[in-house]
This record gives C-alpha cells, structure tokens and sequence, in this order.
C-alpha cells in the first residue's frame, strides 16, 4: 500500500485497490520517517507473529463474551460473584477487541508519518468584502434600516412573543407570594404532642442524662414536612443557661430544638453528651446545646431555633408554643 | 479475495456517491492527518465515556421509575423489605437487584459518568498548559468550559435521581444554595422544587433534565466541539518539520481509525471493569430519603466535592438588614466562588491574549516551561481548587488520619489563601530553572557520557554539539518577541538530542525533514473561491 | 333412655376429673408464686460466688482502674466516678479495650482487651455491686427486625457512624468509631450505657427488641456481602472519587501512552 504516495489520496477506489493480493499491507521499504526498529519487527516470520497476536486478542475477546452469557445465565444474580464475573468478562472482552484493533495498528499497518498542510483560518479581504457586500445588498432590499414601522413593530412583536413564557413557568411552583408564609410557618403548633419516628408520645423518664431522641409534631413523620423534625434531649440539672426570657421553656432539663441546620439544611443532631456539642455532618456546623444551641464552630450563622417544651395533663410532652422564628436555612424574605 | 472486497467496496461507494457526491469529503476525511502524541487522545476518554453513558442510560431508563410516589418495597433486598419509599428509590432497588445484569449496568453508568467529568478536568489541564485555546481555538475553549458545567449539572442530576439518603441531603443543601440568592432565591426555588423541599415534583423534573435537556445539549456541543475541532484541525507539539502550516502524524484511515476505535474499547473496558469489581453508589445501603436521617460523611460526587469544601470553609457570615437576609455562609461560597471561577476559566483565552497582546494565530503548542506565567497561574488555580476539593472531604480525612476536624478547617481555610501563591512562586521558579538548563544544552551540548582525562590530571565529559535537528525554536513567534518577562526568546532552545523532541513522555527522534512526495497536500476549498 | 342417662354420668365423672386437675393446677401454681416471691433471692452457693467476684473485681480494679477513677470508683479529675455506671459499661469499656487508656487523648481508642472474660466479669461485677446500673443486656439477634433496625439505625446512629457503621469525625479529634470490630454484644451496650460522648439510649427510649434489632441491622450492614464488587470501605462518594483519580484515569492515560509510541 503506497500510503506516502499522493497518488494515493486521490481517488477513494485507488487508495484500496493499492493493496495487491497477499500483500499483507506493510510496505516493502518502511519510509525513511519511520524509527529504525528492533530484529523482531521485520520479516515475514515476525509478520505472521504480529497476525497471529492480534488474531489472539480477538478470539480471546470471543471466549470472554461467551463467558459473560454463561455467567449471565447459569449464575444466579443474588451470587456475590455474579455482578464482578460479568464486569470482568464484559472487561476482557472490551479488552480483547481495544487491544487487538491497536496492535493491529501499531504491528501491522505501516508506521506512516504523513503531513497535511493546513488551510489559512481567515478569507482573504476580497472575499470578506464580497460577503458583507451581499449581506449588504439583502439587508437593503429588506428595507429594515429604513421602515421604522416595520422594524419597531417586529421588534415589538418578538418581544411579546416573549412574554407568555412566564405565566407558563410560573404554574412550576406555588404562588410567589406564598413562598416566604410557607417557609415562615412553624411546622409545631402550641400544645403539640413531642412524638417519635413510630408515633409514641414521650414523657419524662423515656429519655436518660445524656439521651437524646428525633422527635416530630402529633406524629407527622411525612416527608413533605421536612423542616419539622426536632431533637429532645435530656441535660443533667443545672447544666442549660437558658437564653434570657427562654428559662421556661426547659422542662426538667429537658431542650428541644430544631434539627434542621440553619445553615444549610441538613439535619444537624450529631450530639455529644459529655461537650454537648451538636455537629451537623454536611459542613460541620457545630452548635453548643447547653447554651441555647448557639454556633461555635463552622459556617451557620443563626443558633438552631428552640422549641419552647411543656407537659400536657397526662404528662407527656408538648410544644409550649410554635417554634418563634422560621426554620432551616436563610432566604431573603426571612426578615 | 482482496480484488472482489473492492469491488463490493467501489460498488457501495458509487451508489452513495450517486446520492450525495461524497467521494471527495469521504477521501479528505480519510486522509485527515492527526497527531500522534498520546496527550491528544485524553478528551477522546470523555467522548467515550460519553457514549457509553448514553448506551448504559437507556438501558437504565428502561426500568427506572422517576416519580415520588410513596410504595411499599417487596423486592429482593431484605433489609428493606416493607419499607416505605418512593418509587424511584423502589425501582433502582429493582434495578440493583432483581433484574440480571441491572447492577453492572448502574455500576458502569456511575464509573462513566465519574471518568466523563474527570477526562474532561484532564483534557482542559493539557489544552490549558499547552496553549491550545488561543486564536483560533476559543470558540472550541468556551464550548469545552460549557461541557465541563453542564457535565457537573448532569452529573449532579443523576445523583439525585435514586432518592436515597445521600441524594436527599445533596438536594436540599442545593436548594439551600438555591434560596440564598437574594431576592430571586426563594422564588426560585418553589419554582424548581415545585414549592417547599422536597415536594413532589423535584425527581420527575431531574429526570427531563437529566434523560433529555442537558444530554441533547451535550450531544449538541460535542458535535460542534467536534466539527471546529475537525475544521481547524488538531494543534501539534513543536518537532522537526512541524510548522504553523502543517500537521504531522497518522492519517484518519487506517492507523487512525484503528487506534481511536481500539481505544473506545479499552476505555470501555476499564469501565466495565470498575462497574463489576468496585461497587459505586450502594443505595441500598443509604436508605430512603428522609429528611429526619443523615448520614455521618454525606458527600456528593467528586465533581461537587469543591463546592462542598467551599460551603465548609466558609465563616458563619450573614446579613440582616431591612427586612432582608443575605446568607453570605452560602452565597458567597455556593454561588459567587464558583460563579468567578468558571467566568475566569471561560474568559482566560481572551484575558491572555489581551494582557500579552498576541493576536496571532496559534497551531503550534507550548511547553509549559516556555510559558512560565501561564504555567505558574494555571498551577495556581489547580491548587486552589485542589484545597478547595480536599476540604470537601476533610470529615473522612480527619476520621482516616485521625486529625481534628475542626484543625482540618482551620489549615484549610489558610491554605486557600496562602499555598495558591505560594504555588505560582514555586511554579515559576521550576520553569525558569528548566528553561535554563535547556540554555545550558544549547551552548555546551549534550552529554555524552565519555570522560576524559586532561593533561592536568582533571576529568571532564565529552559534550558533543547540538545538531540543527535535533533543535526546535521556541514558541515565539519571530514578530512578536517576548512580551511576558519570563517568556522564551525567539532565540532560545527547547530541546535537545535524546531528550524528547516534540514530546513530553515518549522520547522520539525523527528526521526534520519529510519529503515532498510524503506530504499530504488538503484540498480542502472551503476558504477558496 | 338409659343409654343417655349413662351418657351424663360419665360425663359428669370426667367433668369431676377435670375440676380435680384444674384444682391441682392452680395449687400449684399458687405453690410457685408464693415460693418465688417469699424465697430469698438467689441461693447461698450463688451469693458466695458474686461476693468472690466483686471480691476479686474489687482487686483487679484497685491495681488498673483506681489511680484515675478513684480507690473507691468515686472518680478523680482524670476520670469520670464509676458509681452507677453499671456493669454494661464496664464490660463495654474493658471488652473493647477502650480501657484502661493507653494514652490521654480526647477519645478512647480500640485496642486489643487486656483482661480475660473472667477478670472482666469480676470488675463488673464489682462496680455493679457498687450502685445499681445497667446490666450487660442479652442480645436476641433472631428478636430483631432487620426493617425496624434500618430505620432506627439510619434515624439514630448513622448520623455519627455513617450508613453502614463506617464510622465518621466529630468535633476536636473525637469520633464515632468504625462499628465492624464490635461484638453484638458491645454494639448493645454502647446504646444503653453512651460511652464517653455517645448520647445514652435507656430502656423507656429503645426497648429491648428495639435495641436487637439495631444490634440485628449493624450486623448485617458490616459483615453482609457487597453484591457490586469491592466496598471501597464504605465511605460513600470519597473514595469513589479516589479511585477514578488514582486507578481510573492513570489507567486510561497509561494506555494513551501505549497508543502514542511508535513501535
């Protein structure tokens, strides 16, 4: 295949027909680009070596396939190995097919080194001239520069076209005036019950020194209520300094404050009983429980708001009062 | 045998030649001269990986069920058996479990998507430190910046599309992040989740945009990616007879075409290989999402891992005035930081050839040493970005090494700030150096290993002269000498005799010249009358 | 006629029958009740048994324990008083070989236990003579519901100890620790006593099957297969991340190197 000759490039048929019959594609006379190479490269006996190698490759890539539907089928999918077995004979297969297809390339068809010349990457003013002459010309028979009316009214026209799109989109979410209400809205109303995950009512004593629970309201434990989950936990006496005008809304020691970070949302409550700091474990905003959850450490900026506790007559617990200031994450109408 | 092969071959091609005349672009095609450096076959990963997305993703498509409707779950995976969940949750458990080979597919799925963004982080180090963006190539920059952030917003969609716990957590610090933009925040997040986090409607909107939106227009930019990169044809390194106006390497057909098919395989198979033997994304484990529960090191994806160590390494900053609260512990590292980063990256083409005032064309590559303030800023960056990264995941580092969390913070919040300059010092340091022992082979040749002794008893090395050809001119062109201190002289050498001319690895020693009768001359008349 | 009346009469000596056993019966178990809750608890041989425990326990503890909690468990300003904590602590903090520290720090680590189950025993038996504890719990893991323990697991536990009880960083060098070298037994007692800083989970918080089945879920979650290949540690998208970085992408550029050489 006389790949250096530009003969060779011109004619999509000639090019083809260039290889004669056994002629297994290398050249007789490597070209003078090519890197003079080891004994091992040259000669028919080396020729078959390479053909022999890539044909491997490619059969070993057939076997593998066929392994992979064995697997498939003879294995049973809960088997541990079922999903590596696959992987690794899907692999090898890829493999064997990549490797063959390179070597075949690299053994086999000849190490050209061709060199094409690049086009200039700009007209030449002539033609730029004549370009802008006819946009020139069109644009002039259009009449747009001259027909104000037109052109406003076009103008004019594409841009109410425009204006539809919103009320489309607006129909995505909820109205925007509702959007900061709902995120205002404690998820906690007064005299609601603290519940757990599966909707049993605490009391004084569920909880030891140190323990703390995920508590929600009137056992709401719906997702949709995502800013309503709080954590109860439990201090040994004399151990909160409540904020001023917070100091009853402990309950024999008993806090409870939002889990919701109010950094970014996640729900802060990993708690250490013996520091009592409360670690949120997305950005390590830290908050210190015996001092109305105030950041200590990391980017929150607000404390985790409290929620004011009581009894109710049966003596379990309930929220005092809803929680006195929106939850979760800053936004721009929060106040 | 090989004559009738043509015959079949001549025959097709008439009949689609009859059609659409195609002879001729289908020979330029073929005769399309590509470089054979290896660094040029990096954003050939991200195309690959990038086809086996789309094969593995409509296989996933097939079973996934993108709706939040809460099931009871009766599937194979006992520790979740009569849990309640949503049915995309459900039915990546099914896929995971119940249907044969639906595990791998996921598994290759995720490991693409991985190896997609990180090819691409690769690809843009190699054309950035090289100078392959400049004149004429920033359209092709701006479109590869474009494909980078609508990788990560795809990415970060299809990590959230299962509705497991982590992809819970990475939604609602996105909506988080969403909310703190002032004024338009909150609105615009109702707008997107379809009203307060979670909602309803988030995984079903992720999933348009994630199966039909950003893929259409990734598919969209790769194909015009492609096509200027096609028309432009592919910059080279300096080497002997490499020019301005020529490309020298293998041709389309056959050595290309071989090796670039190869190559698909093998990535291919390294994908295969790392969806069958290291699990990735095990839902199952996470559990559903559930906006009480969290788990300790909840991570996004590698790609978002800056943006998480951004979000950490901020102070608590917030301002509340006039009714109005600006986050800034979000807004500031969630939306501005990566905000002036990809401006910068998508502006660094123009803001260069603005600041060094080089408006001419540009086919030939760089060294990086040859270019030590590019180098050095392109470093800097890295780093930046680096600590920014590291910071993303500095909870399992400390659990890991067994360092305090919170010093893991503290060093990373100064080495934001300090190690980038010092960084760039360094940087520029190691180019100079490198530049000058390139001089020092210019002028007293090349060692040759043979010692002799002097009269005087003193034993010196033979150095043997440079040969012309063994000499490539630095990348300055000879009208615009340097401008940049620190920047090559027309004069200066950049390699020398069996150190790697042309290349950076792989040590090549070629003739400088080709001869005539081997070029390929393009007759491509695109740009002729 | 006379076949029926014959009939009741044999029915009614079988209803006699029963009476007499039911009689019996309730004696019985009246007998039992009554012996149970009179009795005095335990018998001699068991009591002198305890009392050589707490005896030897009382050894053992003043020659390890005593030079920071105190000669009598009452605590020190190095260590917290032992007085109530209870035998699950002890057993937690000695089995697990948290203690006795090796070092000051701000967290105990796992070690190697240096005292045999016996020894352990004695010293629990010693510090739960002391003030009445939580006692080593007995861990049911066929009581356990593996769905349940999920839940509460994920509600609970995975905040500190990540999703598959991996482990994870807390403030200032403390941790919550990997969970995979843990007895059941241990995983038990580290809820109901909250070792160092680890929140306490009594028994009105969790019951008993409660806690059998969280015990029931972190043995599964650490030692069940991974159906996907290699865990990677189970750490979530980090090491992920960590192997394309490392394996994935120098594989892939290895190969490029391959392809780009000339023969």
């Amino acid at each position: 295949m006389s790949t250096h000759d530009s003969a060779g490039g011109e004619s999509l048929t000639g090019n083809t027909s260039a290889s004669a019959p056994g002629d297994t594609g290398r050249p007789a006379n490597p070209p003078s680009a090519k890197s003079p190479t080891g004994p091992e490269d040259v000669g028919p006996r080396a020729d078959k070596r390479s053909e022999r190698l890539v044909a491997t490759c490619f059969g070993v890539s057939s076997l593998a396939a066929i392994a992979f539907l064995v697997v498939f089928w003879a294995l049973p999918k809960t088997d541990v190995a079922y999903t590596p077995l696959l992987g690794v004979c899907l692999a090898v297969s890829l493999f064997g097919v990549g490797v063959g297809a390179i070597l075949w390339a690299k053994k086999i068809m000849p190490d050209e080194e061709a060199v094409q010349e690049r086009h200039p990457m700009y007209s030449t003013p002539e033609d730029a001239a004549k370009t802008a002459a006819v946009f020139a010309e069109g644009t002039e028979k259009t009449g747009f520069a001259r027909r104000r009316l037109l052109r406003y009214s076009f103008l004019g026209a594409m841009g109410t076209l425009a204006l539809p799109i919103v009320p489309i989109i607006s129909d995505l979410g909820v109205h925007p005036r509702g959007n900061a209400r709902q995120l205002k809205t404690s998820p906690w109303k007064k005299g609601d019950r603290l519940t757990t995950e599966e909707g049993a009512p605490v009391r004084i004593g569920d909880l030891e020194y140190g323990g703390i629970l995920t508590v929600f309201p009137n056992g709401n434990t719906s997702p949709s209520n995502s800013l309503a989950p709080t954590v109860l936990i439990r201090l040994r006496a004399g151990e909160n300094q409540p904020r001023p005008g917070r100091e009853t809304w402990e309950v024999d020691g008993h806090v409870a404050y939002s889990a919701i970070c109010t950094h970014a949302g996640c729900p802060a409550k990993l708690y250490e009983q013996q520091t009592h700091h409360m670690l949120c474990p997305c950005h390590q905003s830290t908050f210190l429980v015996t001092e109305h959850c105030r950041p200590i450490f990391g980017p929150a900026a607000r404390p985790l708001p409290q929620l004011p506790l009581a009894l109710d007559n049966e003596g379990f617990f309930v929220a005092g009062a809803a929680y006195q200031e929106p939850l979760g994450p800053s936004f721009w109408e929060r106040s | 045998m090989t004559t009738m092969t043509g015959k079949a071959i001549g025959g097709g091609a008439r009949y689609v030649d009859e059609r659409l005349t195609s002879a001729n672009f289908i020979r330029r095609s073929m005769n399309k001269v590509f470089p054979d450096h290896w660094s040029f076959m990096i954003g050939e990963i991200a195309l690959y990986s990038f086809i086996i997305l789309l094969l593995t993703g409509v296989y996933l498509m097939l079973f996934f069920d993108a709706t939040a409707r809460e099931v009871i779950y009766n599937g194979s995976y006992v520790p979740l058996k009569g849990v309640p969940m949503s049915e995309a949750y459900s039915s990546t458990l099914h896929i995971s479990f119940d249907v044969r080979g639906g595990l791998i597919m996921r598994q290759i799925h995720h490991w693409a998507a991985l190896l997609f963004v990180s090819s691409i982080v690769v690809h843009m180090m190699r054309v950035f430190f090289t100078g392959a963006f400049r004149k004429p190539r920033e359209i092709n920059w701006l479109i590869g910046v474009g494909l980078m952030v609508l990788g990560l917003l795809e990415g970060f969609a299809g990590y959230s599309l299962p509705d497991d716990l982590l992809s819970g957590t990475g939604l609602r610090i996105a909506y988080s992040v969403g909310q703190s933009v002032p004024v338009v925040g909150t609105w615009s997040t109702f707008l997107l989740f379809g009203g307060n986090f979670p909602g309803e409607s988030i995984i079903g909107r992720l999933y348009v945009v994630h199966i039909l939106l950003v893929p259409g227009i990734l598919l969209a930019l790769i194909t015009a990616h492609m096509m200027i990169l096609w028309y432009q044809k592919h910059t080279q390194f300096r080497g002997p007879g490499r020019t301005e106006e020529n490309v020298v390497g293998s041709r389309m057909y056959p050595s290309y075409a071989a090796k670039g098919g190869g190559f698909f395989f093998l990535v291919f198979g390294v994908v295969a290989a790392l969806g069958g033997l290291a699990q990735i994304n095990p839902v199952w484990m996470y559990g559903p999402f559930n906006p009480s529960q969290v788990s300790a090191g909840a991570q996004p994806d590698w790609y978002i891992g800056f943006l998480e160590g951004s979000l950490r390494l901020s102070p608590g900053w917030e301002i509340r005035a006039f009714g109005h609260t600006i986050p800034l512990n979000i807004l500031i590292p969630g939306v501005v930081l990566p905000g002036i980063m990809f401006g910068l990256l998508a502006l660094y083409p123009f803001l260069e050839a603005a600041f060094t005032k080089d408006k001419a064309q540009h086919h030939l590559l760089d060294r990086p040493r040859d270019k030590p303030v590019r180098t050095s800023l392109g470093v800097m960056s890295l780093t930046f970005y680096f600590v920014l990264w590291i910071m993303g995941a500095n909870d399992i580092a400390a659990h890991l090494f067994r360092i305090s969390l919170n010093l893991t913070t503290y060093m990373g919040q100064v080495a934001l700030f300090l190690l980038p300059p010092l960084m760039y010092a360094i940087t520029y340091r190691i180019c100079i150096g490198l530049q000058r022992s390139d001089h020092e082979v210019l002028v007293h040749g090349v060692e040759t290993g043979t010692i002799h002794r002097l009269p005087s008893g003193e034993y010196i090395e033979v150095h043997a002269p440079v040969q012309e050809s063994q000499l490539v001119l630095s990348p300055v062109e000879p009208d615009h000498p340097e401008r940049i201190e620190g920047e090559r002289g027309p004069r200066a050498l950049v390699s020398a005799a069996g150190r790697a001319v042309g290349s950076f690895f792989v040590a090549k020693k070629k003739d400088t010249s080709v001869p005539a009768d081997q070029r390929e001359r393009d007759d491509d008349t695109l740009t002729k009358r | 006629m006379t076949s029926t009346a014959a009939g009741f009469a044999a029915a009614g000596r079988r209803r006699r029958k029963l009476a007499s056993y039911a009689v019996l019966l309730t004696a019985l178990v009246v007998l039992g009740v009554t012996y149970a809750v009179l009795a005095p608890r335990g018998h001699a041989a068991s009591t002198a048994e305890e009392s050589f425990a707490v005896q030897k326990g009382r050894e053992l503890f003043q020659t390890s324990c005593a030079t920071c909690h105190g000669i009598n468990a009452q605590g020190t300003q190095e260590a917290p008083s032992l007085i109530g904590v209870g035998a699950a602590a002890v057993d937690f903090q000695v089995s697990s070989g948290r203690m006795p520290l090796a070092r000051p720090g701000p967290q105990a680590d796992r070690k190697e236990a240096k005292y045999d189950r016996a020894q352990i025993d004695q010293m629990a038996a010693y510090v739960a003579s002391l003030a009445p504890g939580p006692q080593i719990p007995q861990v049911d893991l066929a009581d356990g519901d593996l769905q349940l323990g999920g839940n509460l697991f994920r509600t609970n536990c995975a905040s500190c100890h990540n999703f598959a009880g991996s482990g994870g960083a807390l403030t200032y060098g403390k941790y919550a620790p990997r969970l995979t070298p843990a007895t059941p037994v241990q995983v038990a007692e580290a809820i109901r006593t909250g070792p160092e800083n680890m929140p306490v989970f009594g028994p009105s918080t969790f019951d008993d099957h409660q806690v059998n089945s969280i015990v029931k879920y972190v043995d599964y979650v650490t030692r069940s297969k991974n159906p996907g290949g290699l865990a990677l540690g189970k750490f979530g998208p980090v090491p992920e991340g960590l192997v394309i970085a490392v394996v994935g992408i120098p594989a892939l550029l290895a190969m490029t190197l391959w392809i780009g050489a000339r023969a």
